[in-house]
């Protein structure tokens, strides 16, 4: 069972990291990341800002993380300026889908 | 006894600011001061998030429809340099108003542009017949929405109208009048228009803003290029909005001053307890002997920028008394406008002018009439 958390966590009971699998979204710029971020706030889902994985981009830019399915193919609540969205489990990043 | 002090110089910066800016910026400055769209940390998007509801409050009162289009600059002389030197080149043919400040004319020398100054009355009223017949092949028109001088108001919107018939693109200067004037930029069909936080809209010094059309957002040269904290993989400027126009740190504690002034702004009555104050002067300082009101005689049309000329005694010894005896502190001589003051028939003596605020009390109105009174004696 995958448990959607979008966080890495740290454990203080085994003082270990553990990596709990996220979708992100990625986007053109800073303000579109903060506008998604609204968007998601608005309709009711969590969602957190974050850096971008290098994994995903080498550009140090903002996405945003959540764990809701429902939101994944809910084009409306990323904007026009939506790169892409990535399934991310720290490891690497698989493509759900990008903005063409 | 200590002197009282009663600021008339609100059209170079307002004072006192609006309330919630000192503790706008001093909450950045002490509890959030960390930078914006580099750290990806929550007090890092803390900060984004006040500099994104900075921009969309900032596009819904000046009738922009995508906050993308609102950029942050240093200030309004900053922006209105970006417009002109990212958009014009040497030999491009501009038509200004007769009333510009040196922020638009000293930038268009600088880059020898081709420009004609439309013709304006004695009092600064605009000549649209004029401003007509010098339209075509125009690359631009570059206006003041009101004269920094004599407070006259140019018809940037019928400009604006007519300019887009030829295609040429319309850059705003509207220093004076953002925060108290109604501004349409979308509906009005303006390419670019510049402001500052610190006057009309009572933020604090160190920012403002520039307004783009979506046309002129694609051709238009960044001034400033470097870091915006977005695809830093590559040495390129970002081609999308606000970042192309981004470069380096915002002025952070300023924007969260915005935010704090745009509140402020957009739920009291600015532009009426200004005008209240300006038809007061006017029809005082119009009953004295020994003065000259510049620009128009009454509030119709101009802003609360009231200018005298002092005819038997100088204008800057006037400025010094009202200072020196009653703590009254105006602003004298060319108000970096000389274009203005020739277009007035006050080049070279200058004005001194008197510009109230939100803030400025009836008191204090009264006695600049009375201490004017005492001058002229």
């Amino acid at each position: 069972m995958i448990i959607f958390t979008g966080q890495e966590k740290y454990s203080k009971k085994t003082k270990s990291c553990y990596f709990q699998v996220m979708y992100i979204a990625t986007f053109h710029s800073h303000f579109a990341a903060m506008q998604a971020a609204e968007n998601f706030k608005a309709a009711g889902f969590k969602a957190t800002l974050r850096p971008v994985p290098r994994k995903v981009s080498s550009s140090c830019g903002t996405c945003l993380s959540f764990d809701e399915e429902k939101a994944v193919n809910n084009s409306a609540l990323f904007g026009d300026e939506v790169e892409a969205v990535y399934l991310y489990d720290g490891k690497g990043a698989k493509t759900v889908w990008k903005n063409d | 006894m200590e002197k009282r002090l009663i600021y008339m110089d609100n059209a170079a910066t307002s004072f006192p600011k609006a309330d919630g800016v000192v503790q706008a910026c001093t909450y950045y400055l002490t509890q959030a001061g960390v930078n914006v769209a580099r750290g990806g940390y929550s007090l890092a998007y803390e900060v984004g998030e006040n500099v994104f509801q900075g921009r969309k409050k900032t596009a819904e009162m000046f009738g922009v429809k995508d906050p993308h289009r609102v950029i942050f600059t240093a200030g309004a002389t900053t922006a209105i340099n970006m417009m002109i030197k990212g958009l014009l080149r040497a030999g491009d043919k501009v038509l200004v108003s007769s009333l510009e400040h040196n922020a638009v004319m000293r930038p268009l020398n600088q880059i020898k542009a081709d420009f004609y100054r439309v013709k304006s009355d004695g009092r600064g009223v605009f000549d649209f017949l004029d401003f007509k017949a010098h339209l075509k092949g125009a690359k631009a028109v570059v206006l003041t929405h009101a004269s920094n001088v004599c407070g006259t108001i140019q018809p940037i919107e019928e400009v604006a109208s007519q300019a887009k018939k030829e295609g040429v693109f319309v850059c705003i200067d509207a220093a004076q009048t953002a925060g108290v004037e109604k501004i349409d930029f979308d509906c009005s069909g303006f390419d670019a228009l510049a402001f500052s936080a610190h006057k009309g809209l009572m933020a604090a010094p160190g920012l403002g803003c520039l307004l783009l059309s979506e046309r002129l957002a694609e051709t238009l040269d960044p001034l400033i290029s470097g870091g915006t904290g977005s695809v830093s993989d590559t040495e390129e400027i970002p081609p999308f909005l606000p970042d192309k126009f981004e470069s380096g740190t915002p002025n952070l504690s300023g924007i969260y001053a915005l935010n704090a002034a745009l509140e402020f702004v957009s739920k009291n009555p600015v532009k009426d307890k200004i005008m209240n104050d300006t038809a007061f002067l006017i029809d005082g300082l119009s009953s004295l002997d020994g003065l000259r009101l510049v620009g128009l005689e009454t509030t119709e049309g101009r802003t609360g920028v009231v200018s005298v000329d002092f005819k038997e005694k100088d204008n800057a010894d006037a400025a010094y008394f009202l200072e020196s005896e009653f703590g009254i502190m105006t602003r004298c001589g060319m108000h970096c406008a000389p274009s203005a003051h020739k277009t007035l028939g006050t080049f070279p003596q200058g004005t001194v002018r008197f510009s109230s605020g939100f803030f400025t009390t009836k008191e204090e109105l009264e006695t600049v009439l009375f201490a004017v009174g005492e001058f002229l004696k």
